[in-house]
């Protein structure tokens, strides 16, 4: 089994992963993977620095495996970090419909498809959840209508 | 409802620069994360699996248009367009920045909220009835002692350092819908023998992974006494609360080590000793707060109403909305509408900007201004003519909000989980929407009638699984999660702690394992009429450890 070193940004809390260049990324396939324990605990200490050079914060050492798809986390917890939340949890926009039991079908069609997709965590498909986001603050230039 | 006054306003202006000037030495390494991380826990700010997570606290549940529109707002432009009601009547964002967090907050200042003690050892969200106010049952209002007991510990600088989290709510009417009984305080409005309106006292109940249901210590508390009588209580704990062991750190263990007589004793000898002239409550002082909670002037509307009355009559749909969503109110003409953040296969509790913003409109409009949040995770609009139901509902169907499921079974209560909370061993929200797939919203739900599922995704219990009729608590076994079902808890006026059933359940299993439980309570109970949570008490644990576990 291998090693990354994974961490969450400290400015917005995004989960990185310490990267094969020195900086950290956003996908564990951009992860540097670490062979044995003690080439781990001094990734480790590298990404503790980071922490003290306010990059990122509370770095960990993240089992991995990897397979045909790739790199994947051991644990269900760091492979909800590495994936997102297992849910689809983004709203989606309303279809105005005439009939409140279709509208309610609809949400619950969506849900269920999203449901059955995820119901192992092993079939998580990798998405990556920056990929969703809505909107951020640097998305306005300013001229937001409040 | 109350507003601030010039001091409140200039001191959470203050409070937001401050953190400002935190977030920005954070940021530039002045400060690091051991000096940080308390100071933005008493903002509110927490650090989860994916981002940071704000809590922003909502007073006893109760909710302006204007302030509900400002976290659509906040939604959207800070965050990914939801939001999640809480079990303690409170708002998160799952995906804040902590660079955005003061400007996040200043947002929220100008609408006369904020994320202050909705973390770390102290006094947190006072919480209420979601009905109060309203409904037909209440003895009296409790949200006015929500607020006196808020503005007393905002603050307060011999609490601010408590051994542990302390949670205080307040009940109003003679059935309890704030779950008072597991609250280090809970405050029961009640009226004596000569007829005064004053407080039952129960102290030291709690979930997590010790939950206990709180004693009684005092029968009759007269209102001028509330602040001290909680100042008693809160010097006690102070003082003899365990900080030796974080697990054991909270009142609840006091009185269960120590015995309730014990610190009935101590807590009545203090409140003797110290009885601060300067925190008994005048009548005037009462009133003035009373007076932000004044009903609001309803205009007289025909009871029965002849346009509620046609539409029942010619719509399925709407009757069985008008049956489980709406409840009695003090006034003729009116009902107190239930919100459900529960559609079938749902995330319980979430709620988008665009439904935020759809029921602040109905809020304004149908509802006196104004929008309540239930520890259950629903929303309520507290004062709706029975004339404009029709309308109400037809807007709500439009938004995908008219699900008429309160208090059925897929009214699930549950907490993030393992899909978002760093503590969590094991999802929730999945178990919650396969649950809510499995009984749908037809005649099937209908016939099960009342049953309240509860799932926490740790022991911390933030679903109060613990008080479900049925709960289930998420685990971890041998690294895959593991669900145990416990039957017959409540959080109500009878509370009690459920019974676990037995071993646990994996995750492809506890969706069936639910399901044998419901079908054994039909099987078994006496009528149509008797609801889980009577039948269970009835036939005890048996029955249902035979359909689970079988001769095992």
């Amino acid at each position: 089994m291998s090693k990354v070193i994974s961490a969450n940004r400290l400015a917005d809390g995004i989960v990185v992963y310490a990267g094969r260049d020195g900086a950290w990324a956003t996908r564990l396939s951009q992860a540097k993977i670490f062979a044995s324990k003690a080439e781990a605990q001094a990734g480790l200490l590298l990404a503790q620095n980071d922490a003290k050079r306010n990059l990122v914060v509370e770095p960990v050492v993240v089992e991995v495996t990897e397979d045909a798809s790739g790199l994947r986390a051991v644990t269900l917890r760091e492979a909800i970090r590495a994936l997102g939340p297992t849910i689809d949890f983004l709203p989606r926009p309303r279809a105005f419909t005439r009939d409140a039991g279709a509208a309610q079908e609809d949400t619950a069609k969506q849900t269920t498809n999203a449901v059955l997709r995820i119901s192992r965590w092993a079939d998580m498909e990798e998405h990556d959840p920056r990929e969703q986001e809505f909107m951020s603050a640097a998305d306005f230039s300013g001229a937001v209508a409040r | 409802m109350y507003r601030y006054d010039e001091f409140d306003k200039s001191f959470v202006a203050a409070r937001v620069a401050q953190f400002r000037d935190q977030v920005a030495r954070r940021l530039e390494g002045d400060l690091d994360e051991e000096q940080f991380r308390p100071l933005r826990l008493m903002n509110g700010v927490y650090l989860q699996l994916h981002a940071y997570m704000l809590r922003i606290a909502i007073p006893y549940g109760t909710l302006s248009p204007r302030q509900l529109r400002k976290l659509a707002f906040i939604a959207r432009r800070y965050d990914k367009g939801y939001g999640h009601f809480t079990t303690r009547q409170n708002i998160q964002f799952n995906w804040p920045a902590l660079k955005d967090c003061p400007d996040i907050l200043n947002e929220l200042a100008e609408v006369e909220m904020h994320a202050i003690q909705t973390s770390g050892n102290c006094i947190r969200n006072v919480t209420s009835d979601q009905f109060a106010g309203a409904c037909a049952d209440e003895i009296e209002d409790p949200r006015p002692y929500a607020e006196i007991l808020r503005q007393w510990s905002s603050l307060h600088p011999e609490y601010s350092f408590l051994p542990r989290k302390f949670k205080i709510a307040v009940n109003g009417a003679s059935k309890d819908r704030a779950a008072i009984r597991v609250h280090d305080i809970g405050y029961q409005i009640v009226k004596n023998a000569a007829g005064e309106v004053g407080f039952a006292v129960y102290v030291g109940g709690g979930l997590g992974r010790t939950p206990l249901v709180a004693h009684k210590i005092r029968d009759f508390l007269p209102k001028a006494d509330l602040l001290a009588y909680t100042n008693a209580i809160l010097r006690i704990y102070n003082l003899e609360g365990r900080r030796d062991n974080k697990f054991k750190a909270r009142i609840k263990i006091l009185l269960h080590e120590k015995g309730a007589d014990v610190i009935r004793a101590e807590v009545e000898a203090e409140f003797a000793n110290h009885r601060d002239d300067a925190l008994a409550l005048p009548q005037e002082e009462i009133d003035r707060i009373r007076a932000y909670f004044a009903p609001p002037a309803l205009p007289a509307r025909a009871s029965p109403s002849i346009a509620f009355e046609k539409r029942k009559a010619a719509d399925f749909a709407f009757a069985r909305f008008a049956a489980l969503n709406v409840v009695a109110h003090k006034t003729a003409g009116y009902g107190i509408v239930t919100v459900s953040l529960k559609p079938i296969g749902g995330i319980p509790g979430d709620a988008s900007a665009e439904s935020m913003e759809a029921i602040a409109d109905l809020a304004e409009t149908f509802s006196q201004d104004e929008v309540r949040v239930a520890h259950e995770q629903n929303l309520v609009l507290p004062h709706v003519a029975l004339d404009d139901l029709p309308e109400v509902f037809d807007r709500l169907a439009a938004q995908g909000l008219a699900t008429a499921n309160t208090g059925l079974v897929t009214d699930i209560i549950s907490c993030p989980g393992l899909d978002y909370c760093g503590l969590a061993t094991a999802r929730s929200i999945p178990v919650a929407q396969r649950i809510s797939e499995r009984f749908g919203n037809g005649a099937r739900a209908r016939e099960i009638g009342e049953l309240k599922i509860n799932i926490s995704g740790c022991i911390n219990a933030c679903g109060h699984h613990h008080v479900g009729h049925i709960g289930i608590l998420g685990l971890e076994k041998a690294g895959s999660e593991a669900y145990q079902i416990t039957l017959g808890g409540s959080a109500d006026e009878t509370c009690n702690v459920g019974a676990i059933t037995g071993r646990s359940f994996s995750s492809d299993e506890i969706v069936d394992a639910i399901e044998m439980v419901v079908d054994t309570y039909i099987k078994f109970r006496a009528a149509a009429g008797e609801d889980f949570l009577a039948a269970y008490r009835r036939i005890g644990m048996e029955p249902f450890k035979e359909a689970l576990y079988g001769r095992e």
